[in-house]
């Protein structure tokens, strides 16, 4: 379930301050959850840069199946001042399964990794976006 | 191995395909990235659907050790972003090992620690817990079909409306409808099988090469006059409720007189208020994530629940492929009292269906359907539980 008690459970007295951030209808029983949706994410990206809703849409899908189709052949790219994107292949592994009493042989894996560019981690390192609502 | 390509040649790729020039692509993403880093300082976290997740993580003060003079430091506190993949993103990445499962080893660990803490027991709790394990998730399974199977009961037992009575009885009727068109459909393409056809006839003649195909046919012409004869009748039986429907409804709406709940009960028969569009369901995605691409606000997902609860079982589980249909709005739509009455019923089911499953959450969702839509408590009086209902209204 998407919501869980601790989140409904708290007084309700903080919601008008968390609705601020944004216009979109919120109900107050989230308002613990503080997260970038992705369509806050395309308006605030359209105010940006002055295109329409839609046209923001299309580039940021047309940006993602890119860097998925880079990603799936392997090749891994660097964004500045966000990071980079690499790929690793896991090798097959050993684990014991306390559970069962067994070892298993887990398969190999191919997997993305993010290391955040050395700007984007400094700036945020000691930022609090709680208190920055 | 891992070829790294340059942030230029991405630009030229993405500007291609977008049909752009490189320059318009290189800012694009500039301001991206701006977006990404300004969210993640003042919400924390920030998804783009399809592709991941970026998040701050926040890492306490620990211990550590310098490491060129190996003396101890102290770490302060200080914040990671971390970035989690989609699940699409992930299998992709992921092709060229699919579908490789992990293999149990035959041999169990002699060599462990646990030899040494219980050597005569290790053949004792490596069938203990294997056994009551093995048998729990299935009593689980069958309680919850066994919940499934309650549902459209349970619904009549509530619906004291009349509306949803009616629409668990038409939905058995079609079914069975439909069985009878596949069922007598089958010989009729016997008789035409000169015709070369694709693969469910082929397998047909397999099944009825001898006398009793004649006898398939013989009662296929015989059936035909049931067939026809249940056909009239469903259409009877579809023509009455049709007509006598909108009376019920009338006569249980006369006592809530809101002036938003009206056209949300009738919704569910005839989701004709706002237009409906057919949508499947792609790898990784979730009822939060479709509202968020289509409706442009997640929290809005129990509407789509509650349009598509005939074929969803559970909400958290819906599979790639699967048809949905859900409300069509334009690109800058805001909640009106539709939406959000719709949304409010859907929380409604969830409730309905939650509390047939004894959960303790149950309470939180007749909340969060009043707070969509206040009004909702009236009518959910009779089938909510007092204590859940007091709880509602308190908030």
């Amino acid at each position: 379930m998407y919501i869980t008690s601790p989140a409904v459970g708290e007084d309700s007295s903080t919601d008008e301050t968390f609705c601020t951030a944004t216009e979109t209808y919120r109900p107050n029983i989230y308002y613990s959850i503080s997260r970038m949706t992705y369509s806050e994410l395309i308006d605030k990206l359209s105010e940006e840069l002055g295109l329409t809703k839609t046209e923001t849409r299309t580039l940021v899908k047309t940006t993602v199946s890119e860097c998925t189709e880079q990603l799936g052949q392997g090749n891994g790219f660097s964004i500045p001042d966000l990071g980079t994107f690499t790929t690793r292949v896991k090798e097959v592994q050993k684990v014991y399964n306390p559970h069962y009493d067994k070892y298993l042989l887990v398969p190999p894996k191919r997997v993305v990794e993010f290391s955040p560019a050395k700007s984007l981690k400094e700036g945020l390192k000691f930022s609090r976006p709680e208190e920055n609502e | 191995m891992s070829k790294k390509i340059t942030f230029s040649d991405l630009a030229e790729e993405i500007a291609s395909r977008a049909g752009k020039e490189k320059g318009f692509s290189r800012n694009f993403l500039r301001e991206l990235v701006g977006v990404i880093e300004s969210s993640l300082r003042n919400h924390g976290s920030v998804s783009i659907s399809g592709f991941g997740k970026f998040e701050l993580r926040w890492m306490d003060e620990r211990e550590g050790v310098h490491p060129q003079t190996g003396e101890p430091i102290q770490i302060p506190g200080q914040n990671k972003v971390v970035f989690k993949p989609w699940k699409s993103l992930r299998n992709h990445v992921n092709r060229p090992y699919a579908g490789m499962s992990s293999q149990i080893l035959p041999d169990t660990p002699e060599s462990g620690s646990k030899e040494q803490a219980s050597p005569q027991a290790t053949p004792v709790p490596s069938d203990a817990p294997f056994q009551p394990e093995s048998v729990a998730p299935d009593e689980e399974f069958q309680s919850s079909k066994a919940g499934v199977e309650n549902d459209p009961f349970s619904l009549d037992l509530s619906a004291e409306e009349g509306d949803l009575f009616g629409l668990v009885d038409d939905l058995q009727e079609s079914e069975e409808d439909e069985e009878l068109v596949i069922v007598r459909d089958r010989p009729p393409f016997e008789e035409e099988s000169s015709i070369p056809l694709s693969a469910p006839p082929a397998e047909a003649p397999v099944q009825l090469q001898s006398d009793e195909l004649i006898e398939q046919v013989e009662r296929a012409g015989s059936f035909r006059w049931s067939w026809l004869a249940a056909a009239a009748v469903m259409i009877m039986v579809i023509l009455a409720l049709y007509y006598t429907l909108p009376d019920i409804q009338r006569s249980s709406l006369t006592d809530t007189s809101a002036n938003g709940a009206p056209a949300t009960v009738e919704q569910p028969v005839q989701p004709a208020i706002t237009d409906l569009v057919q949508i499947d369901v792609l790898d990784g995605e979730s009822l939060w994530q479709i509202a968020e691409e289509r409706l442009g606000n997640p929290y809005l997902w129990p509407w789509i629940y509650h349009i598509n609860r005939d074929r969803l079982s559970d909400p958290n589980q819906i599979e790639a492929g699967d048809p949905l249909l859900i409300p069509e709005v334009n690109d800058d739509f805001q909640p009106d009292a539709t939406a959000l009455a719709e949304t409010s019923l859907g929380y409604l089911d969830l409730y309905i269906q939650a509390r047939q499953e004894q959960s303790e959450e149950a309470r939180f969702f007749l909340w969060a359907a009043a707070s969509f839509n206040p009004e909702i408590l009236d009518e959910a009086r009779d089938l909510a539980d007092p204590a859940d209902l007091a709880f509602a209204q308190q908030q």
